[in-house]
This record gives structure tokens, C-alpha cells and sequence, in this order.
């Protein structure tokens, strides 16, 4: 558990105008350790979806540095991104982000094909990893056909399918009802224990951080307030 | 990622939008169906014209003659003087206008005639096979109790114009010098009328006259308006006449001045009469007789179509150049046979420096053949500017596919996809309506071109009177392979733009996109 596996200094991510930019984070500081969970609370706006899409490789940072497993991800090429995304993270969404076209077997497929797995083998680890999550019996149905819980263990299978060694979740649960919220974190800590792996959840729901992290990083204003 | 997956999913989102997807195609297809017929007849036409072209040899034949174009030096200086007070230029406008009349057989020079030496000249010339002179000389032949004045022509043992035609007997072959083959109309005139005696005349014996004397009938047939077919005794008759003409002037009523005139125009031949006097008389043995050509075969040859008797080239070739007068100013055509097609030009160019004229198929087959393909260069850039133009519209569907696409692009590149991934996938898009664009469009091709073609070939068998007996749709293989590579060439270039655009695209924007 001494481990870091994510460390990030004097993280500033800006948008906007030079001339009047937004500051979404102003300076952040985190180390997580390899295999603790960790939430980021805070009110809409404070910065944690920004802090987590940039640990994802999905962004960059205006400046300050951030390390996933000794690689900074601010000197990194487009690919070496690409290939952080498919093989170090695994990310879930709270719109779930599913293509609408393809199945949930296709949609669980996607990470695999990019890492140039043989059908079989993709086909056979999709079919086991939506078993996994309890959609056995949804593997050729598409996004429309599923219900938003459904959508979100799809997304699940998807991110972990891989095998990351970190995961990233924002607001998971964020557009579910309680019942299934707590059905999917169950799923996710059940799922994160048999992989060993990092979890960073981004939510407001404070119950639910203190449910599923060992953590809880407050942030305010893009800062850590605590 | 791995090509066939990529491949797959790049069908699978074109399946997504099957009308956009059908209409692009269709103008993949019309494009390639064009492009592919433009090429198809073009190419089917080139074959056609060579095919008929190399029909007994054509084109390894070169038709020479001589060159009858007067220039200054073959004209007597005193006769280019102009008189008169006038410019330069119209001084020599006339000089010109005097050279251009000039009688062509009046020329001083006999550098450019065809001439036995000039003959031998010629086929020792580098690549050429043989020389066959073409002669064509009026005869007599006397054959059993019948004298008829007949059409004699030359011919080399292998000519299939007439070989294909022998009805009775056989064709001569080489080192036959004595023998001839015959027309059955002559046949038929000499008394020979049943099918069953033709055959019956072969290996019998006739006889052939060239004389000096044949000739002599025309002024006199001439003066006295005795036009048309003559029998030969008329003609000797009027013969007689126009040797006694010089003595008898003497006793026509004329004035002491017209007689002296009409004794003037008589002494301009210029060939001494022992040169100009001969009678050649030889036997030959009748090996085979010979039908007329039909009209499309006597569409091959312009001269000597109808010819009454044919005989072995070399032997016409010596009886014809056994005359002073014939040997001086050689014979009118020769056919040079040239060993391989593609020396043709190069033996054409060194008989043109002798100064002969020269007339080959290969020649005219190069132009014709450049002028197919000019035509063919001219339809198929309309089909390439019709595909341009589908490749326009596949720009524009792809792009829209990328607008359309952008959150799945971000949930892509999201869960590892490369930007060449995504590259790759909208080029493989662009590949697959061209490649499937050109399948179709070569099947309706194909299809197109079987009515097509009876079309054609009615066209060319009622207004050519052609009967083509081969398709002018041509399908070879650097076609069916080359027409839908370059298609697809193209409409993966057309998506170069659009699969750029869309690799380029930010993960975070994308995945807000909705």
C-alpha cells in the first residue's frame, strides 16, 4: 500500500481566454497510493472532474505536473496518452458513455480491440465480463434497450476489462436511483478488490464516498481544502 | 488494432446510414460504370483495328512507289525561263506553276523510279523479308482455238487473296515459274462453261503475248471514235493502220505545212523504235482457277481485284523488265515484306530517304490507333471527373460523419483508441463505398456491355459492312484489377481530409459533444 501510484503537484488547469481564463484547479496537490481508494468531494464547479480527466490523460494541464505509475503525463505524445487510456485507466462516466450503435458485448469489445486482442479471446473475456456485472442476458442488446443501471454495469465491464491498474469514476451514480446506485457501488468495490486496483471516485455524495473510500479529498474553488 | 478489425468496424458504420451511404455509392457507382466502359470499348476498339489490320500480314507490308513529284532539276532550264517584265514573286509563281505540270514521265532524273536495281536495292535493305513487285501488264492469250486480250498481274506464291479463293486446281508455289492460275470468268469466256470442266482445264496449256504492238490500236481506235471492248483482230486491224500512218501521210489531203506539222508530233517519242519495239510470247501450264473476290474481300486490295491472270511475280517480273523501255522507267508499285511489325517504321523511313513514296497499314494504324485513343482519353476523363465529383460528395458524407460521430469518436479515443485508429477507421470508411461502389459498378459495366456490343456490332456490320465476329467490350485483367484499385484509391483520398479531422478531434470535447 506505500506505493504512489498518482502524484500531482501545483496542478493549474485553465480554460478559456488567456487574457481572462477560468481556473478550474489552482494549484492542487495529491498523492494516491497504489490500490487505496480515494474520493474527490465537492460542489459542481470546485474542479474534481477536472482533476480526474486529467489523471485519465483525457486532458492536459495548464501546469504543474502530474504522475501516473513514475510517468508525467504533461511530456507524454498523443499515443503514449492513448495507450495510458487503454492500458493504466479505465474510466466511468456519469452519461455512462456508451456508443448507441453497438451492443453491450461490442461496446465491452472496444477497449480490447484497440489493444489488438484476437476476437475470440475479446468475445469470450466481453461475454464473461458482462456476466461479471449481471448482463449475461443483455449481450446483443444496444444502449436503448438497456436501462440506466444496466447502462452503467455495461460501462463497468467496459472500464475494467482491460484489467487497469487505476480506476477512475465520476459520479458513477449520478444518474441512477438509490437503490441501483448502491447495487453498482457494490459492484464496483467487489469488482476493485479482486483487481487490486486504485480507485478515484469524483461525487458529491458524501455518503457514498465515505461507503466506498479510504479517503476523502475535499476540494473548493479548484484548491484542496482538506 | 488489428486491420480486419478496424475494417469491420468501419462497414459496420456505414451500415448505419444506409441511405446517405446509398446515395454516395451511386455516384461511386455511375462513375466506375463509366470509367470502366470509356476504357473497356477503348481498348476493345484498339484490338479490333489491329486485329483487322494483321490480317494476312498487313501490317509487315510497306507499299512503295515512285515518287512522281517533279522538282526543278528533272525539268530542262530552258523551259523554266519566264518572259515578261514582271515582280520576283510572280516570276516565280509561274516557275512554280510550270514545275507543278510538269508531265511526271517527262522528268530527267530516274533516281526515285522502281527500277530493277532499285528493286534489289531495296531488299537488301536491313529487316526486309522480300521485295514482291506489282505488276500489271495487258496481254494476250491464246489458249486452244480462243485468243483473248487479257488483264495480267503479278503475284507472290503465298498471297492468300488469291489462294483463298481457288475453286478449281490449286495456287502456284514457289519455284513455279511457268505456271498460272486463271479467273473462272475467263474460264467461262475462253468456252469453258460446266462446273465439271474447270476442273478439267487445270494442268492444260495456254499461251501469253506482251507485244509492242498490242498497244498501237489506241490512237487510231482513238481518231475514229471506236471506244469500248475491241476483239483482238479489230484491234489488229487498227494496228496495221497506225504503222502505215507515217508512209501514208503523204496521201491524205492536207497542206505541204500540215503534213510537215503532223510529221513533227509523230517524231516525239523520244524511244527509238528498236527500243520501244518487243513481243514476248511464253507457254505456262494452268495449275488453278480462281473466283472473284466477294465484297468484303475485295475491300483487302485496291489494285488488281479482278485481275483475269496471275501469275508468279518473279516471272512477270522478268518478262516486264526484259523491255528496254520497262527497265528504264521501272514499275508503278512493290510491296515490301518486312520481317518483324516493329521494323516497319524503321525500313518505312529508309525507303522514304531513297526518295520512293511509301504507303504502309502500320502507319495508318498508328494514327488510327492514336486517335482511338484521344477519343478514349477524352471519355474517360469525364468518367474520372464524374468519380472527382462522387469523391466531393464522399468528402462531404464523411465529414458529416465526423460532426455526426464526434461523442463516439471521444468514447474511442476515451477507452484507448490511437489517433491513427481513428484515421485509419475513416479511411477504411472512404475505401469501402469505393470499393463497393466499384464492384457494382463494374457488374453493371459488364452487364451494360452485352447489348452494348450487339448494338455496336450491328452498327458496324450495317453501315461498314463489317462483320467484327469478336467483342468491343474488352475486359483484361490490368482492367477488372485496375479500374476498381484506382476507384478506391480515390475515395480513400477523398477521405484523407475527413479522417484527419476526425483523429484530430479533442477526447474532453468529444465526449461533451451531443
Amino acid at each position: 500500500m506505500s506505493e504512489t501510484t498518482v502524484s500531482v503537484r501545483e496542478l493549474v488547469k485553465s480554460y478559456g481566454n488567456p487574457a481572462a481564463p477560468v481556473h478550474a484547479l489552482r494549484g492542487v496537490s495529491l498523492t494516491v497510493l497504489r490500490g487505496e481508494k480515494v474520493a474527490l468531494l465537492g460542489k459542481s464547479g470546485s474542479g474534481k472532474s477536472t482533476l480526474l480527466n486529467l489523471i485519465g490523460g483525457l486532458d492536459l494541464p495548464t501546469s504543474g505536473t502530474i504522475e501516473v505509475q513514475g510517468r508525467d503525463l504533461g511530456r507524454m505524445s498523443r499515443n503514449d496518452l492513448a495507450q495510458h487510456r487503454l492500458a493504466t485507466v479505465g474510466m466511468i462516466f456519469q452519461s455512462f458513455n456508451l456508443i448507441a450503435s453497438r451492443t453491450a458485448m461490442e461496446n465491452v469489445e472496444l477497449p480490447m480491440m484497440f489493444a489488438a486482442r484476437p476476437a475470440a479471446e475479446r468475445r469470450s473475456t466481453a461475454r464473461q465480463a458482462l456476466a461479471a456485472v449481471g448482463l449475461e442476458r443483455r449481450l446483443d442488446h444496444r444502449p436503448h434497450e438497456l436501462s440506466g443501471g444496466e447502462h452503467q454495469r455495461v460501462a463497468i465491464a467496459r472500464a475494467l476489462v482491460n484489467r487497469p491498474r487505476i480506476l477512475l469514476a465520476d459520479e458513477p451514480t449520478g444518474n441512477l436511483d438509490s437503490a441501483t446506485a448502491g447495487e453498482i457501488i457494490d459492484l464496483l468495490i467487489d469488482h476493485l478488490r479482486r483487481l487490486e486496483a486504485t480507485l478515484i471516485l469524483v461525487t458529491h455524495d458524501e455518503e457514498l464516498a465515505r461507503r466506498c473510500a479510504d479517503r476523502i479529498v475535499w476540494l473548493k474553488d479548484g484548491q484542496i481544502v482538506e | 488494432m488489428r486491420f480486419t478489425d478496424v475494417m469491420s468496424l468501419a462497414f459496420s458504420a456505414l451500415l448505419q446510414q444506409k441511405v446517405r451511404t446509398l446515395l454516395t455509392l451511386l455516384g461511386v457507382i455511375i462513375g466506375t460504370f463509366v470509367l470502366l466502359l470509356s476504357l473497356s470499348i477503348g481498348q476493345g476498339v484498339r484490338e479490333t483495328i489491329v486485329r483487322e489490320f494483321r490480317r494476312n500480314d498487313q501490317l509487315r507490308r510497306i507499299e512503295v512507289m515512285p515518287d512522281w513529284k517533279v522538282e526543278a532539276e528533272d525539268i530542262p532550264a530552258e523551259e523554266l525561263v519566264i518572259n515578261g517584265v514582271m515582280s520576283e514573286a510572280r516570276r516565280e509563281r509561274l516557275r512554280q506553276a510550270k514545275i507543278n505540270r510538269w508531265p511526271p514521265r517527262n522528268k530527267r532524273s530516274s533516281e526515285k523510279r522502281l527500277t530493277p536495281e532499285r528493286l534489289e536495292e531495296l531488299a537488301a535493305l536491313d529487316h526486309v523479308e522480300c521485295v514482291i513487285p506489282f505488276i500489271r501488264w495487258n496481254g494476250r492469250l491464246y489458249f486452244r482455238d480462243k485468243i483473248v486480250n487479257t488483264d495480267t498481274m503479278s503475284a507472290a506464291p503465298d498471297d492468300r487473296f488469291y489462294s483463298e479463293r481457288i475453286v478449281a486446281g490449286g495456287y502456284f508455289a514457289a519455284g513455279q515459274p511457268h505456271s498460272v492460275v486463271v479467273s473462272e470468268t475467263l474460264l467461262y469466256q475462253l468456252g469453258i462453261i460446266d462446273e465439271a470442266d474447270a476442273e478439267g482445264a487445270v494442268g492444260t496449256e495456254l499461251e501469253l503475248e506482251f507485244s509492242s504492238r498490242l498497244g498501237r490500236h489506241w490512237s487510231v481506235a482513238s481518231i475514229i471514235g471506236a471506244g469500248g471492248k475491241l476483239e483482238p483482230k479489230q484491234e489488229d486491224v487498227l494496228a496495221k493502220i497506225a504503222q502505215q500512218l507515217p508512209e501514208a501521210i503523204e496521201q491524205l489531203n492536207l497542206t505541204a505545212t500540215e503534213k510537215i506539222m503532223l510529221q513533227k508530233l509523230m517524231s516525239r517519242s523520244k524511244t527509238p523504235p528498236e527500243r520501244s519495239s518487243f513481243e514476248i510470247r511464253e507457254k505456262f501450264t494452268l495449275v488453278g482457277v480462281v473466283r472473284d473476290p466477294t465484297e468484303e474481300e475485295a475491300r483487302r486490295r485496291w489494285d488488281g481485284r479482278y485481275a483475269d491472270i496471275i501469275l508468279p511475280a518473279s516471272k512477270l517480273q522478268d518478262m516486264f523488265f526484259s523491255v528496254p523501255n520497262n527497265r528504264e522507267f521501272g514499275i508503278n508499285r512493290a510491296m515490301i515484306v518486312v520481317d518483324n511489325e516493329d521494323n516497319v517504321e524503321a525500313v518505312e523511313e529508309r525507303v522514304s530517304d531513297v526518295g520512293l513514296q511509301t504507303y504502309s497499314l502500320a502507319s495508318i494504324l498508328k494514327h488510327l490507333r492514336l486517335n482511338v485513343l484521344l477519343i478514349s482519353f477524352a471519355t474517360t476523363f469525364v468518367a474520372v471527373v464524374a468519380l472527382v465529383v462522387a469523391g466531393l460528395g464522399i468528402t462531404n458524407t464523411l465529414l458529416m460523419s465526423v460532426l455526426e460521430r464526434t461523442h463516439e469518436i471521444g468514447v474511442m479515443k476515451a477507452v484507448g483508441a490511437r489517433d491513427r485508429h481513428i484515421q485509419l477507421l475513416f479511411l477504411l470508411e472512404g475505401a469501402w463505398i469505393g470499393l463497393l461502389g466499384s464492384t457494382v459498378g463494374m457488374i453493371c459495366g459488364w452487364l451494360a456491355s452485352i447489348p452494348g456490343d450487339r448494338i455496336a456490332q450491328r452498327l458496324a456490320e450495317q453501315q461498314a459492312k463489317i462483320l467484327l465476329g469478336n467483342s468491343l467490350f474488352v475486359f483484361p485483367v490490368w482492367l477488372v484489377i485496375g479500374v476498381p484499385l484506382f476507384v478506391t484509391l480515390l475515395t480513400m483520398l477523398a477521405a484523407v481530409y475527413p479522417a484527419r479531422r476526425a483523429s484530430r478531434v479533442n477526447p474532453m470535447t468529444a465526449l461533451r459533444y451531443e
